[in-house]
């Protein structure tokens, strides 16, 4: 277990050196759109710079200096799936955001939805010394934690401690300096497919770029659509977006739990396409200006013009459709899609947790009467989220489509996994692991 | 009809391609906007400079260029002075003035500095007081009023013309440059050319016979007669035993040629010397007036 963390050791230096640079790039990679953000960090803030654990990362105040969003192209379900269309398609985005940004970087940070995401919540124990917790303690404990099989070709893409006992005392947050005997910790670790990251490492560095980091969209969605008190009572954060509908959960300010479902708007509009025989561009027209959940009488009366492809044949072209036909085409599917992650969270446990909040974001949380049908699928606490705003983002990505994104350039600039900074225990501190190290960052960098 | 521009622009992908998108990076990178904005320009100046200061050939070029072009600006035919007008001089004069002024005609309005030139001809001995003009025309107009001779006066074998009152106008060569002026002669006889002056005032006629004024001792006067007599006036009231002489004199005899001096100097008793020669003839006519 004790190259667990080499990987996110190794893009905290990257991301550190960023900040000290000064810029940094943000790219959430999604199935639909790829958006993109030039940050510029005013310097590292000294009141939070603090010896804590809390702000080892050197929290700092940021701006949002350029901005760019494309269609995204050679990306199915959150990951890329052609290399070259996708390398394009980033290559569009960083074009634009420096060039708007007129500041030239280095570094990126990204996120996808995609590869899989699986969720492990792992436990440690250690017995403490010297009666008082000191960092090497919190480092063994961290590192006598058990890594269960998480699978061939697959790679951490989160860990982090969520909650630290200190003999029967639950629910620390940082143990150090308090006394007892045994120290238990609970890790969320979040895996996803190894290929996933390194494929989008190859495009960011095909475009002179080095990645300074990944994230999870569904775990950076949740940073900024979760306000304070859900991320600490309890909340799942849903992102429906294009090609797939991620969620995390959060609890005491941590993620606890987070994963996919390949399902997402973009099956709407296929759905959408098939049942009124028009093509895809048509279908996303009518879905964003008619769509809908929850049909009423009036609907029965409202006619939609499908018009479609002109074939020429007057009848096919000026076809018309109730919206109520239309909302019973939609309807299914973000059923299907709601019934599966409300599954999942059974699985998960999220019933069990005492505050049940839902808040739906990402494109198609867009859709009319989707909290209606939420809170009768989820549960009753549901909300639409949008993202939290930062300094000087504009209008156009407050939309809650965005919210990825956003919450990716608050976890550049707060990153909440500072464990990293523990040195290991020696004894388990070989050179075998450093050399390990060494080669995974060689091959996938 | 179906319109084929949908799916043809369907096919545009705003990817830039490779090339400009790392030509983009390098001009965005920070070393290289630093030495385009600041760097490049800086040294293209500094460059600039040296091979300026250092290569006096484009240094002379240049001052050639300037002078070129002031050329073309100063000698337009509206600024050229084509000639001089001397007014009030007399030839000789006129032609020292112009000789003196140091211009070669035509010459630009510009190149002419009129207050040297003031002070050139004024201080040309003979000239008492001039005025310099330039005319609309391109002339330039020098008006002088000359210094008119009135004495020839000689000291130490240098024969000088002066005026009216001793200034100096030129030398003269020889005393029969100026037969009509009267010759003054001695050591600061310049500086009393008043009091002879004053005794010419009255006595043209007499003074005619004159040979030379001769100022003696740097106080008083001799007056030196065709025929050699010499008549020696007293330093004070010299006119009031001048006129006394002359009365004596009315008779005519006086001057005739027996006499070799005149003595003045004590107004009360006036004193003669006769010459040898005439001695005698005084001793044969004894009933003269003396
Ligand atoms: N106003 C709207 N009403 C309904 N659906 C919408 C609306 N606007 C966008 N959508 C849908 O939202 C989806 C895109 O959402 P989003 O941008 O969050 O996805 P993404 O982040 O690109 O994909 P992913 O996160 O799954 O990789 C599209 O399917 C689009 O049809
Ligand atoms: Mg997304």
């Amino acid at each position: 277990m004790a190259d667990l963390y080499e990987l996110q050791r190794a893009m905290r230096a990257m991301r550190q050196s960023a900040l000290q640079r000064g810029a940094l790039a943000i790219l959430d990679l999604g199935s639909t759109k790829i958006g993109c953000l030039i940050l510029r960090f005013d310097g590292l803030d000294p009141s939070l710079a603090s010896d804590q654990v809390g702000s080892l990362a050197g929290q700092s105040s940021f701006q949002v200096v350029g901005s760019a969003i494309t269609r995204s192209r050679g990306i199915e379900f959150g990951e890329i799936s052609s290399m070259q269309e996708a390398e394009r398609a980033i290559r569009t985005v960083l074009q634009s955001a420096q060039k708007m940004a007129n500041l030239r970087v280095d570094h990126l940070i990204a996120c996808f939805s995609g590869g899989g995401p699986r969720s492990y919540g792992l436990n440690g124990v250690v017995k403490i010394e010297n009666q008082i917790v000191r960092d090497e303690d919190i480092a063994r404990v961290l590192s006598s934690c058990d890594l269960p099989d998480i699978g061939d070709g697959r790679e951490i893409l989160h860990a982090q401690p969520v909650n630290f006992a200190l003999d029967h005392r639950s629910g620390l947050v940082d143990p150090r300096g308090q006394i007892g005997n045994n120290l238990d910790v609970d890790l969320h670790i979040l895996t996803v497919r190894a290929k996933t990251i390194r494929d989008l490492a190859h495009c960011v560095k095909r475009c002179d770029l080095e990645l300074a980091g990944v994230a999870s969209a569904a775990y950076v969605s949740g940073r900024s659509t979760l306000v304070e008190d859900e991320q600490e009572l309890g909340a799942v954060c849903i992102d429906f977006g294009g090609g797939s509908t991620s969620y995390s959960i959060f609890l005491k300010k941590h993620m606890i739990f987070a994963g996919s479902i390949m399902l997402g708007g973009n099956h709407v509009t296929r759905d959408i396409s098939l049942g009124l025989q028009v093509p895809m561009a048509v279908a996303e027209k009518i879905k964003t200006k008619n769509g809908g959940l929850i049909a009423t009488g009036i609907d029965d009366r409202d006619l939609i013009e499908v018009g479609g492809e002109t074939t020429g044949d007057w009848e096919h072209d000026r076809r018309t459709v109730t919206r109520s036909e239309l909302i019973g085409i939609m309807r299914p599917r973000i059923e299907e899609i709601l019934e599966d992650v409300r599954a999942q969270l059974e699985i998960a446990g999220f019933y069990e947790l005492k505050s049940q909040k839902f808040v739906l974001t990402g494109g198609t949380s867009q859709t009319p009467g989707l909290d209606t049908l939420a809170s009768r699928i989820l549960g009753q606490q549901v909300r639409i989220g949008r993202p939290l705003r930062i300094h000087r983002l504009p209008q156009a990505y407050s939309g809650s489509s965005c919210s990825a994104l956003v919450g990716l350039a608050l976890f550049a600039a707060h990153p909440q996994d500072e464990w990293w900074d523990f040195e290991l225990p020696n004894s388990s501190y070989s050179s075998r692991t450093v050399r390990k190290a060494v080669r995974w960052l060689r091959e996938n960098w | 009809m179906r319109s084929l521009k949908y799916k043809l622009g369907r096919k545009i992908d705003p990817a830039p391609s490779i090339v400009s998108y790392r030509l983009m990076r390098l001009l965005l990178s920070p070393r290289l906007r630093l030495i385009l904005t600041l760097g490049l320009p800086s040294l293209f100046l500094f460059c600039g400079t040296l091979v300026f200061f250092l290569n006096t050939n484009i240094q002379e070029n240049i001052d050639v260029l300037k002078k070129d072009l002031k050329r073309l600006i100063v000698e337009r035919p509206e600024f050229m002075i084509q000639v001089a007008a001397i007014d009030g001089a007399s030839d000789e004069l006129a032609n020292e003035i112009r000789e003196i002024i140091p211009l070669d005609f035509p010459v630009s309005y510009f190149d002419l500095d009129i207050k040297y030139l003031h002070k050139v001809v004024n201080d040309i001995p003979a000239v008492a007081s001039a005025s310099i003009k330039i005319t609309v025309s391109g002339v330039l107009q020098i008006e002088v009023l000359e210094r008119t001779p009135a004495f020839i006066w000689r000291k130490n074998n240098l024969m000088s013309v002066l005026d009216v009152n001793g200034n100096f106008i030129r030398l003269a060569s020889s005393r029969i440059d100026y037969p009509e002026l009267p010759l003054i002669i001695g050591e600061a006889a310049n500086l009393a050319v008043s009091e002879v002056s004053s005794l010419m005032k009255d006595n043209r006629k007499f003074l005619d016979q004159v040979r030379a004024f001769i100022r003696v001792g740097e106080r008083r006067w001799d007056l030196v007669l065709d025929n050699n007599l010499r008549i020696l006036l007293p330093q004070r009231e010299f006119l009031a035993a001048f006129d006394r002489m002359m009365l004596m004199n009315d008779s005519g005899s006086l001057f005739s040629g027996h006499l070799s001096t005149i003595d003045l100097r004590l107004i009360e008793r006036p004193t003669v010397r006769v010459r040898g020669v005439s001695m005698d003839t005084l001793m044969y006519n004894s009933s003269g007036d003396l």
